[in-house]
């Protein structure tokens, strides 16, 4: 069962700024990936033998992976099981 | 010499039998039966002894007994009180004041001049 | 080749392992070994469930077509999770807050517990979701069919096929779906299959992914190299459609039932949502990484004609690769059932919560529900419920199986259940969101859904025809329904996702401002919205329900253990000793909130309500609210008369204890007083009788004389004793008056020959009026002349004068007899004035010696009892009483 005991951790400083991060990284993929700025990024054709738009993609894709897993990291620790 | 006996009392009849008891008894005895000039009258007499009664009209005897214990050379004169009360309260007060012995009345006569003698003694 | 059998073998081989996995997950959570179960990974793997056959399949087939298109569908939730912050972490929260079972059930709590929203929502998602299962059992027959026309084996036809799949499907189901109630508990089994199955499903396409990637090709580079330029156009990438795939995966990842089933219900710890919220997004890109090389390798190595769907078997079948094929056959299979396994769960919850359930509490209204084994009929009505979902799927797929309906059928069904999404987020972050506006919204958003794209999806089929499709029903052209109004949205699906989500949120937005919520609904808006906030409990008020009821209905919904642990735990909360708690308003939310966890909020609500007999626990909580202050303030009102009143007694207790105390002084006093009196006669007769006893010297006259004295103070000793006496018999009014007429002048006659020697004796002059004394009087006369005595007697004696003159005047005035005695002395002193009617007193002027001081007490007491009046009305020039008499006395006197 979680643990229900645990009270929110209100605004110390670590918790404001994952809060702020964890708020912009969907924002962030969301402007990199569904908007015309995507259209930007991919005009050349071919990247290391890839397409431009493939390896455009999945390199937003990742980095988002990568970025919600550090901001995960940081959640279970300071625990903002709010 | 014969040892003088003022006696303040207002009861007449009383008066009179202590005046016959103690005159028989070979003492001198003045008599004074108002309340309100009593303590002057001791002071003019310096008797030997005092009998006062706690009930008098004009002052009370507590009252005229602290007059008596403040006139000078009085200071150590046997003091007898009579009341008709009884009560212990008298009683505590009369020695307060400074009475030498206390009697509730009716008294025996045998007893008030055995305790006169032993005052005067 | 495999045969068929073989794989078929395999196949029952699969599921038994299955089986297998799901027992064992069932077994650990009885005896308690949750660590596996519990961890973020279990729960991560679940969620994959979004993978089907058709993204497995459908994927390489997309991504042939329209190159990465395909993303989009996994960008969306990627989004999602990645955002996890903004709603998942909400969505969660509610769900375990409120024991959300379906997201039929949270739009239904959320408005006001609305048995009626939460059907909609549950027609809504069976629609959407038989299709779909339809779908998986398509994938999964055309998955065998490569096999059997590869080694041209003898196989049953598709629909036999399709028959035993759902068959097996329907029976694992309901074995590891329905074996607990509570959606609280979740299911262990279950979830730990899928994830077993997600991990065959990621396994097997990567597999493929990399068997085409460096098996048939020769690295990364190469088999971009043998791409058909035409397919990764980079400015095909971008544009309205994939946006609106995007936002359409990502509505699906929250709305689609399953999908809110493994996130929401089957979530046992909020810290899991923030591994998955990298995790899933990680199986997602694991998942699409190699779509698009098998697409080209497909492309490149298959004949043009070969199905795109299936590039994931065909290829390597095609490079001889048995054994790879089969994994990837096994990987379509696992995606396949996992999907319908669980989606069959959620829509199974929901049909026997929104419909089953509150069909049966209709017709049993009258009853109650505690009496009828409401667990047993969930579990029976769930299971037919999943045999009959899908039963709907594989009738489905008999009518439209094979035809290209189906293959869209995955992005339709999407937007079919994104429809709850205004209401939903309404829900989630708006306080005026009503229950008509999510009502209103589904509606509108469905209907059009089903207007411009479910029904023309079925290509050719009596419900639409070709004509209509193109230029509108009845040739009403702005009624086209990919066109509506003449839009110009070329792409059928923006078309309807604008359309349909576009009225939908209108039509939410001015719904909810037009209407007003309900209490209840503003209640549980509360309790959504604010889900991290704390909460306030409600007031605990004893409702008149009984606890046994209570229990009973507990014990039916959740189980006897767990009910009875329930009602340990509130009454421990409640801090009583008995193991029942009182049913208190929050006891009776916290029940509800347990039950809906087995049967839905609106359900619960009813049921709760049937037992409670309470309509809308809001207007009773108002009620008993308004009644309870009505009650305190009653109260408070009554005990503030109480104090008063016993301020009031306390005062008359010290007036009277005072009052008592006063006479208890007074007595002290009056027997002092008499003690004094009375010695003092004795003293002088005990004194004279001694000289007697011992007096033989005494003289004659002497001897008189002392005889004498003890004989006048005897008699003053008995007058005394008999005043005493008088006094207390008159001042308690009991004194017998002997009543006569009789005139005035006798009564002073008598009077003053009594007085007469005394008045002789001072020389006194008494004067009176005969002439005026003729009155006649009906009195007490002895009494009235013991008066006139004493106040004689008083007159001669204190005066002071020589000689005294005393006047004893009468006459009538004002109807009644006025006698004056008075002197000519000084006068009573006003000092004294006061004193003269209190007993024994000692004026300060000397009375003589014989008086006890009772004449006057005695006077006035007696004129008192004659009904008349005596004061003293004197002054310097000599002291006066007067009395005022009735002529006639009344036997009962007045008292003053």
């Amino acid at each position: 069962m979680p643990d229900r005991t645990k009270r929110p951790t209100l605004p110390s400083r670590p918790g404001r700024r994952f809060r702020d991060a964890a708020t912009l990284l969907p924002v962030t993929g969301l402007l990199l990936l569904l908007t015309p700025l995507m259209s930007i990024f991919t005009r050349a054709q071919s990247l290391f033998g890839l397409p431009v738009s493939f390896f455009y993609v999945f390199s937003v894709w990742a980095g988002l992976i990568l970025l919600a897993f550090f901001l995960a990291r940081r959640a279970l620790r300071i625990n903002v099981s709010k | 010499m014969h040892e003088r006996v003022l006696l303040i009392e207002d009861e007449p009849h009383i008066v009179e039998a202590l005046s016959f008891l103690l005159t028989r008894e070979g003492l001198s005895v003045s008599t004074h039966s108002d309340g309100s000039n009593a303590a002057e009258t001791a002071a003019r007499l310096t008797p030997d002894l005092v009998i006062l009664d706690v009930m008098l009209p004009g002052k009370s005897g507590f009252d005229i007994l602290s007059e008596i214990r403040g006139t000078e050379g009085m200071a150590e004169t046997p003091v007898l009180m009579l009341t008709a009360k009884g009560q212990s309260r008298d009683r505590a007060a009369a020695q307060a004041a400074g009475a030498s012995m206390f009697m509730t009345k009716p008294f025996s006569n045998r007893e008030i001049v055995a305790n006169i003698k032993a005052l005067l003694a | 080749m495999i045969s068929f059998n073989i794989l078929v073998s395999i196949c029952l081989l699969y599921v038994l392992g299955l089986f297998a996995v799901a027992y064992a997950a069932e077994r650990w959570a009885e005896t308690g070994r949750f660590a596996i179960l519990r961890s973020p990974l279990v729960y991560t793997l679940s969620i994959s469930v979004y993978c089907t056959a058709w993204t497995f399949y459908g994927a390489v087939g997309s991504a042939a077509r329209n190159g990465l298109e395909f993303v989009a569908i996994y960008l969306g939730p990627t989004l999602v999770f990645v955002g996890w912050w903004w709603l998942l972490h909400k969505l969660v929260r509610i769900g375990r807050v409120q024991r959300i079972t379906s997201i039929a059930d949270l739009l239904s709590s959320r408005y006001g517990k609305s048995g009626g929203l939460a059907v909609l929502v549950t027609v809504l998602a069976v629609v959407g979701t038989t299709p779909y299962i339809a779908l998986q059992l398509q994938s999964m027959t055309l998955s065998f069919a490569v096999f059997t026309t590869a080694t041209g084996a003898p196989a049953p036809s598709p629909t036999v096929t399709a028959f035993y799949v759902a068959a097996g499907l329907a029976v694992f189901t309901i074995i590891f779906g329905t074996r607990n109630l509570d959606a609280n508990e979740r299911h262990h089994g279950v979830v730990t299959a899928i994830a077993v199955e997600a991990v065959v499903k990621l396994a097997a396409l990567l597999s493929v992914g990399i068997f085409v990637v460096w098996g048939v090709a020769s690295g990364p580079a190469d088999i971009f190299a043998r791409m058909d330029p035409e397919l990764l156009q980079s400015s095909q990438v971008f544009n309205t459609r994939w946006v609106m795939l995007n936002f359409l995966s990502a509505c699906a990842i929250i709305c689609l039932p399953r999908m809110f089933q493994v996130i929401v219900v089957e979530n046992s710890n909020e810290r899991h949502l923030a591994t998955a919220s990298w995790a899933f997004p990680l199986y997602l890109f694991l998942m699409s990484l190699f779509v698009l090389p098998i697409a080209i390798a497909g492309q490149s190595i298959l004949a043009p004609d070969a199905n795109p769907d299936l590039f994931v078997l065909t290829v390597p079948l095609d490079q001889g690769q048995q054994t790879l094929a089969t994994l990837a056959f096994l990987g379509g299979f696992s995606s396949a059932t996992s999907m319908v396994i669980v989606a069959s769960i959620a829509l199974s919850t929901m049909m026997s919560n929104h419909i089953v359930l509150p069909l049966w509490l209709r017709m049993n209204a009258s009853r109650n529900p505690a009496s009828d084994d409401v667990r047993d009929l969930l579990l029976r009505s769930r299971r037919a419920s999943i045999a009959v979902v899908v039963a709907l799927g594989y009738v489905y797929f008999q009518f439209n199986g094979g035809t290209g309906a189906l293959a869209s059928i995955g992005l339709i069904a999407f937007l079919g259940v994104a429809q709850v999404l205004p209401a939903l987020l309404g829900g989630l972050f708006w306080h005026s969101a009503t229950r008509p506006a999510a009502i209103a919204s589904i509606c509108t958003g469905f209907f059009i859904w089903a207007y411009t794209l479910f029904v023309p999806s079925f290509s050719g089929a009596a419900l639409m025809g070709p004509e209509a499709l193109a230029s509108g029903p009845f040739g009403i052209s702005w009624l086209a329904p990919q066109n509506l109004l003449g839009v110009g949205i070329t792409d059928p699906l923006v078309h309807a996702v604008f359309w349909s989500l576009g009225l939908n949120t209108v039509v939410f937005v001015v719904v909810s401002l037009l209407t007003t919520p309900s209490a209840i609904e503003r209640l549980q808006s509360v309790q959504f919205i604010n889900v991290f906030g704390q909460v306030s409990p409600r007031r605990g008020i004893t409702r008149s329900t009984a606890i046994e009821d209570l229990l009973v209905l507990a014990q039916r919904i959740l189980g006897r253990e767990e009910a009875m642990a329930l009602f340990r735990a509130q009454a421990r909360h409640q801090g009583k000793d008995s193991p029942l708690p009182d049913a208190t308003n929050e006891l009776i939310a916290t029940l509800e909130r347990e039950i809906a966890g087995s049967v839905g909020a609106a359900a619960a609500h009813a049921m709760m309500a049937q037992v409670t007999g309470g309509s809308e626990i809001s207007f009773e909580d108002m009620i008993a609210v308004a009644d309870e202050t009505a009650q305190i303030m009653e109260y408070s009102a009554r005990l503030e008369t109480q104090s008063k009143e016993l301020e009031q007694a306390a005062a008359q207790l010290r007036d009277a204890n005072a009052k008592l105390t006063e006479l208890g002084a007074q007595k002290d006093t009056f027997l002092s007083q008499v003690s004094h009196e009375l010695r003092t006669p004795m003293t002088s007769i005990r004194t004279f009788s001694e000289i007697l006893q011992d007096g033989d010297t005494l003289a004659p006259e002497q001897l008189n004389h002392f005889a004498t004295i003890i004989h006048s103070e005897s008699i003053r000793l008995t007058r005394l004793l008999d005043d005493i006496l008088d006094l207390s018999f008159m001042e308690n009014g009991r004194v017998q008056l002997n009543l006569e007429t009789v005139p005035v002048q006798s009564i002073i006659d008598r009077a003053l020959a009594t007085t007469q020697a005394q008045a002789n004796e001072l020389g006194a002059v008494i004067r009176r009026d005969t002439t005026a004394e003729q009155i006649t009087l009906y009195t007490d006369a002895d009494r009235l002349s013991q008066v006139l005595i004493n106040l004689v007697t008083n007159a001669l004696k204190h005066c002071g004068t020589t000689p005294p003159e005393v006047s004893v005047l009468s006459g009538l005035h004002d109807g009644k007899l006025l006698i004056t005695v008075a002197d000519n002395g000084r006068g009573i002193s006003e000092d004294d004035i006061d004193l003269i009617f209190e007993k024994f007193s000692k004026l300060s002027k000397k009375f003589t010696s014989g008086s006890a001081g009772l004449g006057l007490p005695i006077s006035r007491e007696i004129v008192k009892n004659l009904g008349g009046t005596l004061v003293y009305a004197g002054s310097s020039m000599g002291a006066v009483f007067r009395i005022t008499l009735p002529l006639r006395t009344t036997e009962t006197p007045e008292s003053a």
